[in-house]
């Protein structure tokens, strides 16, 4: 009942921290008296890329760092945060966990970006007691309980199939769909079966061609495309991937309509008339989102959509940190695994609400889909 | 219409009641008068106190907007600085100027080397092209920024208060001046004889009195 209370203290102060100083007055009170009374610090470790792959791979390290920066302003705290280089690469990420892990200054961790890392390193953070929350890997499997302290803030692929299958057969008029997936990664594979399982439960033709990740040369696609193929779905885990796939396509005077899973929802996959799903609503078109956006590009310059879960990842994190200051005087890992269930953050810069459920998935969470034009996203349902 | 003491000569043409009504007429009169006369006090005094705090709040909003712009003009001076001063120090090492580059080190923040001193230790495989990304826990701009964007936000925030205050204030001042329509009506019902009148006079005093009161505890 206690930790309950500590949890709703500072859920508002969360919240606060979500909307600038615009909160609710409450969450500044809940966050006057947690920080009169301790010192909240500890470290999170962030599993996200940074410096290698251009600005676009620095997004949910920028995000979540506006995030840390927003909360401690607001609520007084000193949590500080320590940068681990990991995109997709399974063995990065198992390196970066072992560090994670017996480093003892580390509470909890923001992170891993993709499926496939997180399921090589979820049981070394399980072993470990942290808490990991995800700002981006959708794999439907993640939740199934063998991952025991794994959250996420966005929709499963078990919600972004069906959704992408129903686009495709409601909006599209397939005549035939090409599924295009990548081999032997979980995030693509557990899609692109998803999608196959609706296409194939609405009755819609379908065929599913595998390639690698990061292919160079994307022929053997192009020659499967024929006048029967007006759709191809594109469940893959890089965004460079796809847009070369689809410069292939043009080349050989091929134009159906591609559809991507969130993946693609970078600038990287820059195609006009393409679809891309999203978990996460546009934030740039919510006041409270306005507000972060016109932060974060004051820090950063440019401004990428894609990287919003990856603030809202890290404020549950510092919501559970503080929740656990508040319950015990100290942040320690045990004290965030404890307060994590019960984290709610009534408002956030994506315009919903986050809770979890007892499968540690978000609660109400929904796939968006937009169309790409010259101008950027279109909201199309 | 006849002044209370005209016509019969005064009280003794008759019963007290027939020049001045019946007697709970003029204690509700007098009753109904002196509430105004309280109410308009009353609002009067909450006006003034409104005012005064809108006029703090103005004074603080322009200063803590004066702050913040402060904040945020330092924060980017430093970002700017602290870019410049990097780039100069990277060509000094790379012309093998080490006393140059010694200097030019010496001339950064305390922060900017310590965000310098990260970057440099990073494995090279995973070193940033610049020590001021977000990666890098010792590059203290984004926290600054943040600073000064939250201290704007709460300057709009007083100034949005004060403007409410303010606009509370005037409505206290229009029902203080609606009330003079109590006190006229009141005022107004011992000149007549007739006692519908009288109680005419008072029912618009008193409708106007309790739209007032309704109206102060909605502005208050």
């Amino acid at each position: 009942m206690r930790r309950l209370l500590a949890v709703a203290l500072v859920a508002g102060a969360a919240v606060a921290a979500g909307c600038g100083t615009g909160g609710a007055p409450a969450g500044d009170e809940a966050a006057a008296t947690v920080a009169d009374a301790y010192l909240c610090d500890g470290d999170i470790a962030v599993m996200a890329p940074y410096g290698r792959f251009g600005a676009t791979d620095s997004v949910q390290m920028n995000w979540a760092r506006v995030a840390l920066d927003t909360f401690n302003d607001v609520n007084g705290t000193a949590f500080t945060f320590k940068p681990y280089n990991v995109d997709f690469d399974v063995e990065e990420g198992v390196e970066a966990a072992e560090r994670i892990v017996a480093d003892q200054d580390v509470v909890a961790v923001m992170g891993p970006k993709t499926s496939v890392v997180t399921k090589a390193v979820g049981p070394m953070f399980d072993g470990a007691g942290l808490v990991y929350v995800s700002p981006s890997a959708t794999n439907a499997t993640l939740t199934d309980g063998s991952l025991r302290n794994f959250y996420r803030v966005v929709a499963s692929d078990a919600l972004q199939g069906p959704r992408i299958a129903r686009f495709i057969q409601e909006d599209l008029e397939p005549s035939k769909v090409l599924i295009v997936a990548n081999e032997g990664e979980p995030y693509s594979q557990g899609l692109s079966k998803s999608i196959a399982d609706e296409l194939a439960e609405r009755g819609v033709p379908f065929e599913v061609i595998v390639t690698d990740l990061n292919q160079r040369d994307y022929s053997n696609v192009v020659t499967r495309v024929d006048e029967q193929v007006n759709v191809i779905a594109l469940p893959l885990l890089d965004a460079l991937d796809a847009k070369r796939l689809a410069a292939e396509l043009a080349a050989a005077g091929k134009y159906p309509t591609l559809v991507g899973g969130d993946a693609l929802f970078v600038s990287a996959f820059d195609v006009p008339g393409a679809f891309v799903t999203t978990y996460a609503p546009d934030a740039s078109r919510l006041p409270r989102g306005r507000d972060i956006i016109r932060l974060y590009e004051s820090i950063f310059g440019s401004f990428e959509a894609y990287g919003g879960p990856a603030y809202v990842a890290m404020q549950v994190v510092l919501t559970a940190a503080y929740a656990a200051c508040a319950e015990d005087g100290t942040v320690t890992r045990r004290g965030v695994l404890q307060a994590m269930p019960d984290v709610r953050l009534e408002e956030t810069i994506l315009g919903t609400p986050v809770a979890f459920t007892p499968e540690h998935e978000l609660e109400g969470a929904t796939i968006n889909v937009y169309r790409i034009t010259t101008r950027g996203y279109e909201l199309v349902g | 219409m006849t002044g209370a003491h005209g016509g019969h000569g005064g009280h003794a043409g008759g019963p007290e009641h027939a020049l001045h009504g019946p007697r709970w007429l003029s204690i509700t009169t007098a009753v109904v008068l002196g509430v105004a006369a309280i109410l308009a006090g009353v609002t009067a005094w909450k006006s003034t106190v409104m005012e005064g705090h809108a006029l703090e709040n103005l004074t603080r909003s322009t200063q803590a907007v004066n702050d913040a712009n402060a904040l945020g003009q330092e924060a980017e001076r430093n970002r700017t600085g602290e870019r410049d001063l990097f780039i100069d120090y990277r060509v000094a090492l790379d012309e093998g100027n080490d006393a140059r580059a010694e200097s030019i080190l010496g001339m950064m923040s305390g922060t900017t080397r310590a965000a310098i001193d990260w970057w440099a230790a990073q494995p090279e495989d995973d070193r940033p092209s610049s020590p001021f990304v977000s990666a890098n826990p010792e590059w203290a701009a984004p926290g600054t920024v943040v600073q000064a964007e939250t201290a704007l936000e709460s300057a709009n925030q007083l100034l949005v208060k004060a403007e409410h205050e303010l606009e509370q204030a005037h409505n206290l001042e229009f029902v203080a001046a609606l009330l003079t329509i109590a006190f006229l009506a009141g005022g107004l019902t011992g000149l007549f004889e007739s006692t519908r009148a009288r109680m005419g006079f008072l029912s618009v005093s008193v409708v106007t009195l309790l739209g007032c009161v309704v109206a102060t505890v909605v502005f208050w």
